[in-house]
């Protein structure tokens, strides 16, 4: 079985990447700036997205603390922007504690079986909003804080392009991030990954260090999920504890398991799904997250593979395409 | 004030009623996730289901025991459903648990959000009679809640004795434990799966409409008594019957303190903050093995 679903690069498939890409790089041109804002937030989501699949569909762990990791990510960027660190400085400062907190969370998390594992990190997504209710001056309670927006050339800003310079901030991020992964996932970590999930026994025979892989799907999550927080943080303008809850990790863990947990670049098609789906609900008023819930719990019935798995299923045709 | 041990032991028996309420739910979760290998995150809803409807069905006129006994009926048929419409088509799927554990999840907060449009998010209560007060140890307390908190009690021991003694309860417990045997000698896996999920539900509904005697319910009553009884299935471990009602009732002994003394608001926070602890320490559960 090979890893990552991919086709040999041909001229065809460099092609549809290209033509893709363009899509997306000109969609500012095209799109009202409220659709513009939700466009940026799909590919934030689906870089947090990424942050999903790594641990559960190839390692084996069931983390949900995405919303958490999320949350540090914008934390740290709001707390030492604020404090006078140049933005892009706090860029990085979120995404190492991300980091950091995600690897001593793993510390723990590594010798937890199954649901073991998903109960330590949704309590450990509960406590970190908790905790900034708790501490309402420091931490902003439960109504937050505004951010700080983020360093931008002159010239983007005098033009009025801030919002479409963030968005193609986001893309270019999802992109980086996504031939990250890809990379990653055909190394030999990404072995490694499936071997722990399928085997770990098997994978300690033959000299895996199954701890050391665990630890870092870990930390890879905490990095995915405190960069795209951090960008989140300016995006959005405003960041309080209901947008880290453990609902908005269900958010981010639909993304990724509507894509299809074995495919990264269903990631950003699930993305698309948990951003736009609640928009177009809208006309249902007070019922929307119901139907949107039901809504789901049907995608998982019909849906066994995500998106993805629609694709290979029903379209073998695309794929015979594209080789 | 200072600390008067009338307080102590009001809050004490406080907090063993609401342990005892809180067991209900969790030998549900416990049950349902033994058998079927569901962690069924809507195990509270049912609770709230049977609560909700309990006090609609009174507004009906109807009396307090006929309501109880049709709303614990709706309460079976959910969990019924559930299995029947949503977790039976995950069987035999790559993680299966996973997909179980987020459709109960969407199904649970579809719920809630129904509950929050037809009831608002008033606080409802369901009348009772008064029954007086008993003196317990020199404090008087109210006598519905030790009539509640014994009901509960008596009910752990029903579902007790039925595992234990019946042959469909026997089956359950022998599909827990070993699956593929059960399925050598005969046993009917996917009924006693339907018939579980049904039971769970059932106990689980019992809770809530004690709750909803007791104190008073809103639409994320559901989701609390979900997250009390994680919190005590994975303490307590799985398929241990009286361990479960003894970190129940701990559980609600200090749940009753921490509001009582440092306040409502803390109240999730610090039995929050334990379990993370216990589970960084013990990954698998106060009883369970710790990986290498």
């Amino acid at each position: 079985m090979s890893i990552v679903e991919r086709s040999p690069f041909n001229a065809r498939v460099t092609g549809i990447v290209v033509l893709a890409i363009a899509a997306a790089l000109v969609v500012p041109f095209f799109v009202s700036q409220s659709n513009l804002y939700l466009f940026t937030l799909a590919f934030l989501y689906g870089i947090a997205a990424l942050g999903v699949i790594i641990p559960i569909g190839y390692s084996g762990q069931v983390i949900i603390a995405q919303g958490a990791f999320l949350g540090i990510g914008a934390y740290t960027y709001v707390k030492l922007s604020a404090a006078g660190v140049p933005t892009w400085g706090a860029v990085v400062a979120g995404t190492v504690l991300a980091t950091a907190v995600a690897w001593g969370l793993g510390r723990s998390g590594i010798r937890a079986e199954g649901i073991y594992l998903g109960i330590l990190t949704i309590v450990f997504n509960e406590l970190f909003t908790a905790l900034l209710s708790l501490f309402p001056h420091f931490l902003g309670g439960s109504t937050g804080f505004p951010a700080p927006p983020l360093y931008l050339p002159s010239f983007l800003t005098s033009a009025g392009m801030r919002s479409e310079t963030y968005y193609w901030l986001a893309v270019g991020a999802y992109l980086c991030a996504l031939v990250i992964t890809l990379r990653m996932l055909s190394s030999e970590t990404g072995w490694a990954f499936l071997s722990v999930k399928d085997d770990p026994l098997a994978a300690r025979s033959v000299g895996i260090d199954t701890k050391r892989y665990r630890l870092r799907a870990f930390a890879y999550t905490g990095a995915l999920c405190g960069f795209a927080g951090t960008i989140f943080a300016p995006v959005v303008g405003y960041i309080s504890p209901g947008s880290f809850n453990l609902s908005a990790t269900v958010d981010i863990l639909l993304a990724g398991v509507i894509g299809g947990v074995m495919s990264p670049i269903a990631t950003i098609l699930g993305s698309f799904v948990v951003v736009f789906l609640p928009q177009v609900l809208r006309a249902f008023s007070d019922l929307r997250l119901m139907i949107y819930m039901i809504l789901l719990v049907l995608i998982f019935i019909f849906l066994p593979q995500g998106i993805s798995g629609l694709v290979s299923t029903y379209l073998p045709g695309i794929r015979r395409w594209l080789r | 004030m200072g600390l008067s041990i009338h307080l102590l032991v009001e809050t004490s028996i406080n907090g063993l009623i609401f342990g005892s309420l809180l067991a209900l739910t969790a030998i549900g979760l416990s049950l349902v996730f033994g058998v079927v290998d569901v962690p069924n995150f809507a195990q509270g809803e049912y609770a709230a289901l049977a609560g909700f409807a309990t006090y609609s069905l009174m507004q009906t006129g109807l009396g307090l025991l006929p309501a109880a006994a049709i709303a614990l009926a709706l309460a079976a048929v959910a969990g019924v459903a559930t299995e029947h419409l949503i977790i039976a088509r995950f069987y035999g799927r790559d993680q299966y648990m996973l997909y179980s554990f987020f459709a109960t999840f969407g199904l649970a907060f579809a719920f809630e959000e129904g509950v929050r449009h037809v009831y608002g998010t008033s606080f409802v209560k369901i009348p009772a009679p008064a029954l007086g007060s008993i003196n317990l140890a020199g404090v008087d307390v109210n006598a519905l809640r030790v009539v509640t908190g014994l009901g509960a009690f008596a009910m752990l021991l029903v579902l007790y004795f039925y595992t234990r003694y019946t042959h469909t309860g026997l089956s359950m417990r022998a599909i827990a434990d070993d699956s593929v045997g059960a399925r050598i000698i005969g046993l009917n896996e996917r009924r006693l799966y339907k018939i579980t999920f049904g039971v769970g539900a059932l106990i689980s509904g019992t809770t809530g409409i004690f709750y909803g005697v007791l104190f008073s319910m809103s639409p994320t009553t559901g989701f609390n008594l979900t997250a009390f009884a994680f919190i005590i299935v994975v303490a307590g471990g799985l398929g241990k019957f009286f361990g479960t009602y003894a970190v129940s009732l701990l559980v609600g002994l200090f749940e009753s303190f921490t509001a009582t003394f440092l306040g409502s608001r803390y109240r999730l926070f610090i039995v929050f903050l334990l379990l993370f602890v216990l589970l960084a320490f013990r990954p698998n559960g106060l009883f369970g093995r710790v990986a290498e």
